[in-house]
This record gives structure tokens, C-alpha cells and sequence, in this order.
């Protein structure tokens, strides 16, 4: 299948999936359709779509297929930070603005990213920045169990639902916050994907073409990271869905080049996303599941069997 | 294939070996054993034979956790042996108040967190705090030398860890009211605290009172709201998104059908009846514009902070008709309150505020307040 196929049927599917959710509107309340369920189909989409796009720079970076928006250690550190807000009682005043939980996560995203900076002195090693981002992983979880310890019931369980990610949360207009850094990194990647390409064969091959290793880098850990970071303060910690689509993507096209994965990558992101949003709302009469284990219990067979097929 | 024959033959040898080990139960050696009912609990279970009494504590598919016995004769293996009494560690406020009611306060030698004890409960002056981390030092227990111990267990694999702290001089009961879907089954577990003590006949006496008080409440309920529809009501509120309300046989909803009250939301068969369920947004606002109560909103103290966890609530100022109740009217300064024990321990007290909120006559609430 051709990537101009596969994002053609990807299309098809994810507008599929908006009818499906749709197919009650003439009978719903206007402001309810407009206020959360509109807004619960964006926010699934575009959260898809960023954790794609995310993992596929991540995958890019590290020169893995495996790797996900989780290894540079800014996700779990947007985690510690969302669990020092929710379980320290929170920060006086800015426990009551709606900005106050997604501030302490970017806060949390940026310092894991801000240390990892100065560990890694520059980028210099993809190796150690994967060995510094997955000690830091450790740590913040270390962090987030000693905090659970020491909450009350309430903060424990307010950190607890906000863990198992949902979309519910997105309102009308939070789709721009969303919308404009994935384009914005989106733009950056389709830019640099000659040189992203050429990054893949390896330094020597960049260096060699007169790009510059060092821009390219930063561009694919700023992006990358940044993106999973914001993401995962509007929808909670969503796993699987970076590491999944970018591969999925590129053992159905049998190519790693930027020219034709980007898009497939980040439409079957939001195409597993609103998959899996769906089911958690259908499979149950008068209730939600929680998304995080949907997205695992839908990409782990996907990258299981992917594996399986791989050649030795 | 000689191994394998011989791995086989050493199998049947040892099976009827295990077999016999087995410990023999005291139906098996009395016939005479009696159960003394239950009003209510189902995971408790009291038995007396000639010479002594038994309590099973039974897990949810209703096999045996634990058996403990006290009296003249009998001891078995996997039967504890409850001697002495006198310092007593519990290992949640709720049993704390239970032993409290029985009069044996001062044996209480050890708590969870005193943190989260009310003030309505006087404890020891020299009661330590065991759990203030969320996780038991157990090193600290062992060397206050209890007694008894009262605690509880979410997991089966814990009743292991905590079996092992037992010997001859310290039982550990373990309180398994939680499982427990009806707010009297819970506070029934009075009983059980009670024979354990030695004072069968006042935890009897208490709980019928209690039982008395709540089946009374009940029934006016139900004379009272005879004639007319069933209040409507909503609870809690949404973090993130998620919003989880009680399904049909949770503790709280048979409080509130007990009050005469209708859930707005709808119950989810495919989920467990007792659990909560998560809501959608959706149902969530299409059940509050059909409630005139809304009780339980999270951790506000005020109708107008309601908008802050979710600024798409902003629309429930509007409803005029809708009335707003939290259960704070017992909470302390340190976080402490007593609906969490006494309101377990007395459901009747929840109950009578309940009806009195709906029928809307509001003196003398004991933990709600209107907002």
C-alpha cells in the first residue's frame, strides 16, 4: 500500500469513527454536542495525532523503531509534575484556575527536559540520552509513589483518574491549543524531512550533506518532547499510541522516509486514539473505560505481531 | 519413561499424604455446631460448638480468610486462638470506634493515623500512630506486643504477610466490613469486633439498637414518600473529565434509596453493582438537570467553586431548584471526619439527615450542611 493509500484509508476510517459518534446529534442538546462531545473528538484525534508525530521523532532521534515520546524522561516528569500538584493539596490559588494542572505539568516537562539537557552536555550521544531519559523515568516514578504515599484519599484518587487518561476533559477551544504546536512541529518536520531522512543513515552521513547534526537534534527533542509534555497535560498520560502508529506506519510502507510516513503516522495516532475513545464509551452501557488501557490493549497485539514478523 | 513412572507412583503417594494434613474442621468434630445468624453482613460468620466459637471471615467469593476461635478446648491448625485482650491495635478509626462503643477504648494501644481520628473519639494519651506513610510499620507493631490486631486487606495475597505476625499471645482479625455492600452489614461487624472482646451480648445489643433506629428511619421514608415522586438526585463532581457516581448496590446508593431518593444517572448492569462506575460528561449534565438535590460536590465548600472543576458547570447557578448538601459539618481542621467511622459504625444518623434533606427540613443536620 502506498502512503498516499494508507492515508486515504485512514481518512476514511477516522471520519468513519466521527459519524459514528455523531450519528445521535439530531436528537442531542446543542450545547452539549458543542461543549463536550465535539470537543471529546478533537481531543482524541489531536491527541493521537501529536503522540504520533511525537514518536515519530522520537523514533527518528534514537534510530529505533521502538522507541516513544516517553524516553527522554519529559513525559513521566509532566507526570511528576501533574502528581505534585494533585497530591501535595495543591498550590494555593492555582489549585482553582483550570490552567493550574496543565501548568504544573509543562513546568514538570520542561525541567526533565532542562536536566536531561545538561546531563547529556548537548546531544552529543543518542545512546545516553536514552540511558539518562530512562533513569530519569525511574526517579520521577520514584517520586510519584513517595508522594502517594504521603496524600489523602482524595488527592490519591483525583491523581489516580487523571492517570488512566481521557478526553472528556477537552472543552470547546482547546482544540487551538492543540492544533497550533502540532502544526507548528508538524511544519518544522516536513521541512527538515530531506535532512531527517539523511539523519536516519546515521552523523557522518549529515555532516557530510551540510546539515547541521547539532540543529537537527535539538529541533527533533524540542519538538518531540515538548509536544508528548503539552499533550499529556491535556489528556493525561496516553501509552502506546507514539510508539505504535510511527511503526505501524513504517512496516506497511516498508520505508522510513519522512517523504511518506509523516502523514499515515499521525493519522493512524488519531485514528487509534479516537478507536480507542470510542470502545470506551460504547463497549459499556452508562460508562466510560479509561483510554490508556484500550490504546495498550489495541497497539500491544499490533506491535506483537509486528515483531513477530520481523525479520531476524 | 522409568523416571516418569516413578515421578507418577510418587505423586499418588503423596497426594492422600497432603490429603490427610488437611485441617479437619470443627463441623467434623462436633455435630453439634451452631451459626448464630446474621441480620445482615455476609463475610463474617459466627459458629459455637458445645465448648467454643468460631469466627470464619470470608473473602468475597465466601471461602474462609481466617477462623479464630477463643474458649476452653479447641484448637486446630489455620484456627487462631484468641487468649488475652487487653492491648488492643486497630488499624483504621472505624474499628477504633467500634471497640471504643464496647467500652474498651483504653485498650486501644495503636491507630492507623491519629491524624484522622475525630475528636469525638478520645483515645489513650500513649495511642502511637502506626500508618502515617500509607504503609504499616509493622516493626512498630510488633513491638507495642498487641494483643489483637484489627485491620483489613484489599488483596488476598496481604492475609499472608499479616497472618505471619500472629503467635500465641497476638491475633490478628482481620475486618473485612469494606466488602460489605449494605450500610448495616457494615456496621454489623460491631458483632464481630464484640465476640472477639468478650462482650457478645452488649455488640448484640448495641447493633439491634442501631438496626432498630435504621429500619424505623426506613419505613417513615417510605410512609412519607408514598404518595409522591422520588427526589432526584446527583453527586460528586468531575476531575479531569471523569465523573464516578455510585452503581445500584454501592454502600451510598442504598443509603440513598433508603432516604426516598432516585439517582438521576443510570446504574451500569455490565459492571459490578457494588463498584463505581465512571460517567460520561454527557450523562453527567443530562442527570443533573433532572436533580433538585446534588449531594457529595467533591471538596467545595461553596456553590460558586463548583465551576472550578469543570468552568462547563457554570450553567447549575442558573437551576435555582437545585439544592446542594456536603457532608462537612463534622470536619475537623486536620482532616478528620467523623461521617467516614461514626457515620459507618451509625448509618441511621446518615440516613435520618438524608430524609431530612429530602424533606427539606433542615435543623439539626448532624454531617451535612446545606451550600
Amino acid at each position: 500500500m502506498t502512503a498516499k493509500g494508507q492515508a486515504t484509508v485512514l481518512v476514511i476510517w477516522i471520519m468513519a469513527l466521527w459519524a459514528f459518534n455523531l450519528l445521535d446529534m439530531h436528537r442531542m442538546d446543542p450545547w452539549i454536542l458543542h461543549e463536550f462531545r465535539i470537543p471529546r473528538l478533537w481531543g482524541a484525534l489531536l491527541t493521537g495525532m501529536g503522540l504520533a508525530l511525537s514518536g515519530l521523532m522520537m523514533q527518528t532521534l534514537f534510530r529505533n523503531p521502538l522507541a516513544g515520546p516517553y524516553l527522554l524522561g519529559v513525559t513521566p516528569g509532566a507526570t511528576l509534575g501533574m502528581a505534585l500538584y494533585f497530591l501535595t493539596g495543591t498550590l494555593s490559588g492555582l489549585s482553582l484556575s483550570p490552567w493550574g494542572a496543565k501548568a504544573a505539568s509543562l513546568v514538570g516537562a520542561f525541567g526533565a527536559l532542562a536536566i536531561q539537557l545538561t546531563l547529556s552536555k548537548g546531544f552529543k550521544s543518542p545512546l545516553k540520552m536514552l540511558l539518562i531519559g530512562m533513569v530519569m523515568s525511574y526517579v520521577f516514578s520514584a517520586g510519584v509513589q513517595l508522594l502517594m504515599q504521603f496524600s489523602n484519599a482524595q488527592d490519591l484518587q483525583r491523581y489516580t483518574f487523571w492517570g488512566m487518561g481521557n478526553f472528556e476533559a477537552f472543552k470547546s477551544g482547546d482544540s487551538w491549543y492543540l492544533w497550533v504546536p502540532i502544526i507548528a512541529v508538524f511544519s518544522w518536520v516536513w521541512i527538515h524531512r530531506n535532512a531527517l531522512d539523511t539523519y536516519l543513515l546515521g552523523d557522518i552521513y549529515v555532516q557530510s550533506s551540510n546539515w547541521n547534526l547539532y540543529h537537527i537534534r535539538i529541533g527533533l527533542i524540542l519538538g518531540g518532547a515538548l509536544l508528548a509534555g503539552w499533550i499529556t497535560s491535556f489528556a493525561g498520560p496516553i501509552g502506546f499510541v507514539g510508539l505504535i502508529a510511527p511503526h505501524i506506519t513504517k512496516r506497511l510502507l516498508k520505508s522510513e522516509s519522512h517523504h511518506k510516513v509523516l502523514v499515515p503516522s499521525i493519522l493512524w495516532g488519531g485514528a487509534l486514539c479516537m478507536s480507542a475513545d470510542t470502545l470506551a464509551h460504547h463497549v459499556m452501557a452508562h460508562t466510560v473505560l479509561p483510554v490508556n488501557p484500550i490504546c495498550a490493549l489495541i497497539g500491544a497485539p499490533i506491535l506483537i505481531y509486528s515483531l513477530s514478523k520481523q525479520r531476524a | 519413561m522409568r523416571r516418569l513412572k516413578r515421578f507418577l507412583i510418587g505423586c499418588f503417594l503423596i497426594f492422600p499424604y497432603y490429603h490427610c494434613q488437611n485441617p479437619i474442621t470443627p463441623d467434623k468434630i462436633s455435630p453439634n455446631t451452631k451459626i448464630i445468624p446474621n441480620h445482615y453482613a455476609e463475610y463474617f460468620q459466627l459458629r459455637v460448638t458445645e465448648e467454643d466459637t468460631l469466627l470464619h471471615i470470608l473473602n468475597l467469593a465466601k471461602q474462609p480468610i481466617a477462623s479464630y476461635t477463643w474458649g476452653k478446648s479447641f484448637h486446630t491448625q489455620n484456627v487462631q486462638k484468641i487468649i488475652l485482650r487487653e492491648r488492643i491495635a486497630t488499624l483504621s478509626v472505624l474499628f477504633a470506634r467500634m471497640v471504643d462503643a464496647l467500652g474498651q477504648g483504653s485498650n486501644i494501644i495503636a491507630i492507623d493515623n491519629k491524624d484522622y481520628v475525630p475528636s469525638n473519639l478520645r483515645l489513650p494519651p500513649n495511642c502511637v500512630s502506626l500508618q502515617t506513610s500509607g504503609i504499616l510499620n509493622i516493626e512498630r507493631l510488633l513491638g507495642l506486643s498487641p494483643h489483637i490486631s484489627f485491620l483489613y486487606v484489599m488483596n488476598q495475597e496481604d492475609i499472608g504477610t499479616y497472618q505471619r505476625l500472629q503467635n500465641k499471645d497476638h491475633s490478628v482479625i482481620f475486618i473485612q466490613s469494606h466488602q460489605e455492600k449494605h450500610p448495616l452489614a457494615r456496621a454489623e461487624w460491631l458483632r464481630a469486633i464484640s465476640w472477639v472482646l468478650g462482650e457478645p451480648q452488649k455488640g448484640d445489643s448495641l447493633f439491634n439498637k442501631i438496626k432498630n433506629q435504621y429500619e424505623n428511619l426506613r419505613t417513615l421514608s417510605a410512609a412519607l414518600r408514598k404518595h409522591t415522586p422520588k427526589t432526584h438526585v446527583m453527586m460528586n463532581l468531575p476531575f479531569q473529565g471523569a465523573w464516578f457516581v455510585p452503581n445500584s448496590e454501592a454502600y451510598f446508593s442504598q443509603l440513598l434509596q433508603d432516604a426516598g431518593f432516585a439517582p438521576s444517572w443510570k446504574f451500569s448492569p455490565s459492571q459490578s453493582s457494588q463498584a463505581s462506575i465512571r460517567i460520561s460528561m454527557e450523562e453527567a449534565i443530562a442527570a443533573i438537570k433532572t436533580a433538585t438535590i446534588w449531594l457529595h460536590p467533591g471538596t467545595v465548600t461553596s456553590r460558586k467553586e463548583i465551576v472550578f472543576s469543570d468552568s462547563r458547570l457554570s450553567f447549575v447557578d442558573t437551576l435555582k431548584s437545585l439544592k446542594f448538601y456536603q457532608f462537612d459539618k463534622q470536619l475537623e481542621p486536620h482532616g478528620a471526619n467523623a461521617f467516614w467511622d461514626l457515620g459507618a459504625l451509625h448509618p441511621e444518623l446518615i440516613l435520618e439527615d438524608l430524609i431530612k434533606i429530602n424533606q427539606h427540613s433542615l435543623d439539626s443536620l448532624y454531617f451535612y450542611r446545606a451550600l
